[in-house]
């Protein structure tokens, strides 16, 4: 009876043999659809997952998103605060132009009331004295006495610390006193 | 394709450890594309050449391994654990579907793929005719180069089997290759 090592010992390979044997030892792919089914049976057990297209293995922390996140409030926030910043300075700087303005306006306005109300009483001046006193000219200089009693009026209470103010004041008022013979007209600004 | 062609010089360890612990497709699509020819040609020698056979057991083949990647200890190279998970596999199939008996003459030459060599069609259509017991345990040992005590584990036969198995399969493809013609007949087991 043969044992096993009798076996092989009876019927062992040539040099060729193992050749041949060696030469069948290729290896080639099987169809694409053996690895299309293996895949989509390894993805039904949960063992695999898709591949996410070009996200390129990129991994995102929770904690990446939530840093984001509050960087993201923090800019909104701080531009909030910045634009409310700007736009109460914007409205301080128009509130003080406007002001600046105003004065100037003003200011404008009183050199050129005071041009024309200067001018008037220089074409009265200049009325032929010949004409004498009429109506119409004592008319005229009560209503520029009257005038300029409110401009300085308006001028001592502007500053009522100025003596000399007060002073031109005093006399325009009591010459402006209802005396005999004198017209007498109250003149609103 | 993109997906596998980062993952060219990437350790077969590194690929496994993604596949295992991410469920990374395109990891695994390179082991696929890696190790599925030299695993597909061992099956489908060891199937006697059905097509359909072989890729049905790489395809069980390669869900085994992702299932059971975690437990595999890297003492052995992945392809030698691979092989050695393909050859139970077949293993499997016969005993469930009780195929201890030679394949149909028509059936076995039909399954033979054709080839440029005369000398290798010789070879796949011996191969192809043999047992299946017979021709896993010649192709094991004379091609994978597996010992007689990791054959009779692999396949869950006595060591000795596994001898007697290889002396019949060896003097019957020298028979055969070195014959006029090959026979109809069937060989025994």
């Amino acid at each position: 009876m043969n044992t096993h090592d009798e076996f092989e010992e009876a019927v062992p390979l040539t040099s060729g043999e193992r050749e041949t044997l060696a030469a069948a030892d290729g290896g080639r792919m099987p169809d694409d659809t053996l690895r299309q089914r293996t895949v989509a049976a390894l993805r039904a057990e949960g063992l695999l997952r898709p591949a996410v297209p070009a996200r390129s293995g990129l991994h995102v922390a929770p904690s990446w998103w939530a840093a984001a996140a509050a960087a993201l409030v923090a800019v909104f926030l701080g531009g909030l605060g910045l634009g409310q910043s700007l736009a109460s300075r914007a409205a301080a700087d128009a509130m003080l132009a406007s002001h600046e303005q105003e004065r100037v306006v003003t200011a404008a306005w009183i050199q050129q009331l005071g041009s024309a109300y200067v001018t008037a009483l220089a074409s009265l001046a200049r009325r032929d004295p010949a004409g004498g006193a009429t109506a119409d000219l004592e008319q005229s200089e009560a209503v520029a006495r009257a005038v300029l009693i409110g401009a300085v009026a308006e001028l001592a209470r502007l500053r009522p610390d100025d003596a000399d103010m007060a002073l031109m004041l005093g006399i325009l008022e009591a010459e402006s006193r209802p005396a005999a013979g004198r017209i007498v007209r109250t003149v609103s600004f | 394709m993109d997906a596998q062609r980062w993952a060219r010089d990437v350790p077969d360890r590194e690929l496994a450890r993604r596949v295992e612990r991410d469920g990374d497709e395109a990891a695994f699509l390179a082991l696929y594309e890696r190790h599925t020819p030299r695993i597909y040609q061992s099956v489908l020698r060891l199937s006697g050449y059905l097509e359909h056979e072989a890729e049905d057991v790489v395809q069980e083949t390669w869900m085994q391994a992702v299932r059971g990647l975690r437990e595999f200890r890297w003492e052995a190279q992945f392809s030698t654990w691979l092989t050695t998970i393909a050859v139970r596999c077949c293993s499997h199939r016969w005993r469930r579907e009780g195929r201890e008996v030679q394949l149909p003459e028509a059936l076995a030459a039909a399954s033979v793929p054709a080839a440029p060599f005369a000398g290798r069609i010789d070879l796949q259509q011996a191969l192809a005719r043999l047992p299946e017991s017979n021709r896993a345990v010649l192709l094991l040992h004379d091609v994978e180069g597996y010992r007689h005590h990791e054959i009779a584990e692999l396949l869950g036969i006595a060591v000795g089997t596994s001898k007697a198995q290889l002396f019949r399969a060896r003097r019957q493809m020298r028979a055969w290759l070195d014959g006029p013609a090959a026979p109809a007949e069937g060989v025994e087991t």
